[in-house]
């Protein structure tokens, strides 16, 4: 799957155009979310591609490490799941002189993921607030109490900031937990656990071992970019000032035509599609 | 072929040299018929109010590049006619939950309570914060001023009063006038830098006794909030209506109406509040493209251009008022586009003359925050530095010929001085500038180009009218901003004098026509806060 992606991408990227070769160059600096990792690495390959003088470095560790390496001065942009806190804001000013911009680059659904051997396809997001904050929820249809361990990424990360916040309201997870790093992690936990429930920002294609539930009954993966799927938020890039030079050459080529590509084959949703 | 498809073929290859080669004449009858039938179209209903990212909008796009290619401007070095602006669109529903609890617990109500000034996910307060009361809000140490000096923000809601510390001391706030202190954004980024979630603001009656209008500001914010794709951090924003403001001050031992008497006896204090507060907001989002249009008259011989702005869209479909929900913005600025169309058209057949090149560049999404120019600066299909200035047409007069003007550039740059050099040697006559440094001033698209280094500045009709007794003119300038402005009744039901704007449109050919034998450039003024910008430019090229 990986290997046709990549010849696609290549392709793209010579179908667009190879002769614009410059003898500008840089270094830029990513951190940030897990969820968009694999995506921005691969966007920094086509970008690298295609100006050989810039060389763009990309790392995780979620979207609270890409925002205090941003606030360091280490990082020329960081990669966010979720808006800044005003904390977050508070710090930028006091250390780097900015708020903070922000540029939405996609859209991202989250999606909720059980053992695929559970009877369970769909659920409210009232129901999902209460089984992600530990209370028994009992299905309405069979009666059947609804008890889950719960499969989180690590508190550093977008997509567990922007799930207990917008949808637990600030509630705290609930204890039966366990926590992983990486969003690969957290479907194979899924895969190893009959009675688990987790989230990613990911719609998995071709897992047997894993159901996507219907959140008020509609389902993930349709990337419609006005779709009625309850769970969806934008992936931001922050950065100190508004995109000028090296860092806003690598932002154009995100929204161009290849850089979105790789977004939609990543399993995103593109912002920005025909004129 | 036979002889009369021949015909039929020459004759269509020669139409748009004949359209070429016509003279047209600005600022005579035809000119004003030509304004009338371009603000016709502009301004109707089927255009539904040019909304941004609306099809309205489209509409007047496809209108307004016809009507160029009919003269025969091409777009810049003969690309697109389009600089598509990615923008973010919010309509905050009804159904948003902001409640507040204090003694009791208030659940309040958007519109009749509360509106929005800031949309958005990042604006979400779902269980909730402490609240504290900051003044006007400001942190201004060049006036020695802090309302934050001794309160923590951190995590709270800040609730703030309008407007800015009142003094008559031009030097303190800029006096009676209005500074950049108290617009709502500087109120809402100054609390983001302290740490805080958000502001609300409570308005503040007028000192001279003017009510709060809560209808009017609940009219200025119903439509959709949008912004460009790349944009500062945000937070929660918000005006409330001062009839509820109550609910923050319970159990504080302090009203509302002491909080009015702190403003007109100058002691606003900041203290904090017993009240919580959160925000359940519920929004339908979109992202769009929208467009600026940029049509060029170029000269190969220099790099220097001069541009030209006007705003196209207006605020499309709004809450109906007396049975009208489409805000036409004839005025606001289907009229400004006609003058421009019609200088534009001017200039080409005067082409060949020409020392310098003219960008005629109409703006999208002035109404949503002058975001058209601003993405215009960010992104520029000119670079910045050869930008000798820009004039931007966004207020035409209409009630009558003006019998004198007024120079609207901020005193940023020494383009006051040129103007006044070209109205000396025509016989035009300024009003005394009173307002440099005014909201009127900082409310146009000239203002993102200021901001970028580029010396901007905008025309409009002054105090004296040449027909029209002068009480009479004065009174009908004051009933089109009361009643008029951003309502539904800016449309062609309304009395335009299309005379007086075919006149507008030839003085400032006439202006640009003599710009266009300077030698000199308009330069930006030290004293501007923008100098730096104008300086970097020159440094970076």
């Amino acid at each position: 799957m990986i290997r046709y992606l990549v010849i696609s991408i290549v392709t793209l990227f010579l179908m667009t155009g190879c002769s614009s070769f410059t003898r500008e160059g840089g270094i830029i600096t990513i951190r940030g979310s897990e969820t968009m990792n694999k995506s921005i690495k691969m966007i920094a390959a086509g970008f690298m591609l295609q100006n050989p003088g810039y060389s763009v470095i990309v790392g995780g560790g979620g979207t609270s490490v890409g925002m205090k390496t941003l606030i360091r001065g280490e990082a020329d942009i960081c990669i966010a799941s979720r808006p800044i806190e005003p904390g977050e804001i508070k710090e930028l000013v006091n250390k780097q002189g900015s708020l903070g911009i922000s540029t939405i680059i996609a859209k991202d659904e989250i999606v909720v993921y059980v053992n695929s051997s559970d009877t369970l396809d769909g659920i409210s997001l009232s129901e999902l607030k209460q089984i992600f904050t530990g209370k028994v929820v009992e299905e309405s249809e069979s009666g059947r109490k609804l008890e889950y361990k719960l499969i989180l990424r690590s508190p550093n990360s977008g997509t567990y900031s922007y799930f207990r916040k917008h949808i637990l309201e600030n509630e705290e997870y609930g204890k039966n937990s366990l926590t992983v790093n990486s969003p690969n992690e957290v479907i194979e936990q899924i895969v190893e656990n009959n009675n688990s429930i987790g989230l990613s920002g990911e719609m998995i294609y071709g897992n047997q071992s894993i159901k996507p539930l219907l959140i008020n009954g509609v389902a993930p993966g349709k990337r419609e970019i006005n779709s009625d799927y309850p769970l969806v938020r934008y992936i931001h890039f922050y950065t100190l000032d508004l995109p000028e030079g090296k860092i806003k050459k690598f932002l154009d080529f995100v929204n161009s035509e290849p850089g979105q590509k790789i977004i939609e084959q990543n399993g995103f949703i593109s912002l920005w599609g025909e004129d | 072929m036979n002889f009369s498809i021949k015909l039929f073929f020459t004759g269509f290859l020669l139409l748009p040299l004949t359209v070429f080669t016509q003279t047209i004449k600005i600022g005579d009858g035809d000119s004003a018929d030509r304004i009338f039938k371009h603000t016709s179209v502009l301004a109707a209903d089927s255009l539904f109010g040019r909304g941004t990212g609306s099809r309205g909008e489209k509409i007047a796009e496809k209108y307004i590049i016809d009507y160029l290619i009919s003269k025969g401007i091409p777009p810049v070095s003969g690309k697109s006619w389009f600089q598509s602006i990615p923008l973010q669109g919010y309509t905050v529903l009804d159904n948003s939950e902001l409640n507040v609890a204090s003694i009791s617990e208030h659940k309040l109500k958007l519109n009749s309570d509360y509106v929005i000034t800031n949309s958005g996910t990042e604006t979400l307060i779902p269980s909730y914060i402490e609240t504290a009361f900051a003044g006007y809000g400001i942190t201004a140490p060049e006036y020695d001023y802090d309302d934050y000096f001794e309160i923590d923000v951190e995590g709270k809601m800040v609730i703030v009063i309008d407007g800015e510390p009142y003094s008559t001391d031009k030097s303190y706030f800029l006096g009676e006038e209005a500074s950049v202190y108290s617009l709502i954004e500087s109120k809402l980024r100054i609390a983001l830098s302290k740490g805080a979630a958000g502001v609300i603001i409570i308005p503040v009656e007028g000192r001279s006794g003017g009510a709060v209008e809560w209808d009017k500001i609940k009219s200025d914010y119903q439509f959709e909030e949008i912004y460009l794709s790349s944009r500062m951090s945000s937070g929660f924003g918000a005006i409330i209506n001062p009839a509820s403001a109550k609910v923050f001050f319970e159990g504080s031992g302090v009203s509302v109406d002491d909080i009015y008497s702190m403003v007109f006896e100058n002691k606003v204090r900041s203290f904090y509040l017993p009240a919580k507060i959160e925000f359940k907001g519920k929004f339908i989002s979109r992202e769009f493209i929208s467009h600026n249009i940029a049509a060029a008259i170029e000269n190969l011989n220099t790099e220097e251009w001069v541009i030209l702005t006007a705003h196209f869209d207006h605020l499309g479909v709004g809450k109906p008022v007396k049975g009208d929900s489409i805000y036409n913005g004839l005025n606001d600025n289907a009229l400004g586009v006609a003058v421009l169309l019609e200088i534009a058209a001017g200039l080409v057949e005067r082409k060949s003359s020409l020392n310098k090149n003219v960008l005629i560049l109409f703006l999208s999404a002035e109404e949503k925050g002058l975001l058209g120019s601003k993405y215009y600066t960010s992104n520029p299909i000119i670079p910045l530095v050869n930008s000798s200035f820009v004039l931007n047409i966004d207020g035409v007069p209409f009630i009558d010929e003006p019998g004198s003007f007024e120079v609207i550039d901020g005193d940023h740059s020494d383009l006051r001085a040129y103007f006044e050099k070209f109205a000396k040697k025509n016989g035009i006559k300024l009003d005394e500038n009173e307002e440099q440094i005014s909201h009127k001033f900082i409310r146009g698209d000239h203002y993102s180009f200021v901001q970028a280094g580029i010396p901007s500045f905008l025309i409009q009709e002054g105090r004296l009218p040449v027909n029209k007794p002068l009480e009479e003119y004065t009174w009908l300038k004051y009933f089109y901003t009361s009643n008029i402005y951003h309502s539904p009744f800016d449309d062609l039901h309304q009395f335009i004098n299309y005379d007086a704007a075919a006149g507008f449109a030839k003085i400032l050919l006439n202006f640009i026509l003599f710009m266009d034998k300077e030698v000199d450039s308009p330069k930006m003024k030290r004293e501007s806060p923008y100098y730096s910008e104008y300086l970097k430019l020159r440094r970076t090229n």
